[in-house]
């Protein structure tokens, strides 16, 4: 059997781990309710045959060269590019509006439920721009 | 100091990034400890966002004075891209690893599951709208 996605392989094994430790944890330590129970075995083993599937893929030579074809695309790419720059815009606009909703909420009712709102809609606009900013850094020098 | 492109925004990082740590050492028990702990890693962030932004030529460049060419529009959008997917993945498995490591109660755990996969819901639709207009008019 010769490996054509070492990329792909190497992200179905690491789903694969995550989907078989979950599904461990959930069977050996199982919580109280049993609803959240089944749903998480459920999630696992969706994730298990997710990352089976990527792992099969990677030894298939068609598949790797569709996905190759698929990847390397420029439409394809530029497309990927503009969604994500869009949607970085998007996500900075809604976590803004909900950290300064969260500010107004803290003010009125002084509930320390809206001090989280903050926190984390703060802590995830703070990341958004830290990588940005390394991202860029790194683009610019790449030349 | 070449490669640093503004002094200003230097300086500013390097105070917030004080403020930030001074914040981290100013330590108190409970909720109102905790608070201040995320808050000060906050302000560090804020610091560390403007320290890196003035090695960044793209980040200080006054777009009025010196309009970005295609080469500079590229690397914003990259930039923009990649900080979103990356943010996303960091965004999904932080809920589980507190949960597996028991790191918060289960009252926080359930608030920060709620407003994390929140966000991303509504961001993972909001992209995949944005994929099927793009995928239509591009």
């Amino acid at each position: 059997m010769k490996l054509y996605n070492k990329k792909g392989l190497l992200l179905g094994l690491f789903w694969f781990l995550v989907g078989v430790s979950g599904l461990i944890l959930e069977l050996v330590k199982p919580g109280n309710n049993m609803a959240v129970h089944i749903r998480d075995i459920v999630l696992f083993s969706l994730l298990l045959l997710f990352s089976i599937r990527q792992i099969v893929r990677a030894f298939s030579q068609t598949a790797t060269r569709e996905d190759m074809v698929e990847e390397r695309d420029e439409r394809n790419r530029f497309i990927k590019l503009k969604t994500g720059s869009t949607m970085f815009k998007v996500a900075e606009a809604l976590l803004l509006l909900w950290t300064i909703g969260s500010m107004i909420g803290y003010g009125f009712t002084h509930d320390e439920m809206w001090v989280m709102g903050v926190i984390v809609a703060g802590f995830t606009l703070g990341l958004l721009f830290v990588i940005e900013l390394f991202v860029g850094i790194h683009y610019e020098n790449k030349g | 100091m070449k490669k640093i492109k503004s002094v200003g925004a230097f300086i500013c990082g390097l105070v917030f990034m004080i403020v930030g740590v001074i914040m981290l050492f100013w330590r108190d028990y409970g909720t109102q400890g905790a608070l201040r702990t995320l808050l000060g890693i906050e302000v560090v962030l804020v610091g560390v966002s403007q320290l890196l932004g003035s090695f960044s030529y793209e980040a200080v460049n006054n777009d009025k004075k010196h309009p970005p060419d295609e080469r500079s529009i590229d690397i914003r959008m990259r930039a923009k891209a990649w900080s979103f997917d990356i943010v996303t993945w960091i965004m999904m498995i932080v809920p589980p690893l507190v949960g597996m490591f028991d790191a918060v109660d289960s009252g926080t755990h359930a608030i920060v599951m709620v407003a994390v996969y929140g966000i991303l819901s509504v961001a993972l639709l909001i992209k995949a709208a944005l994929l099927i207009f793009y995928e239509r008019n591009l």
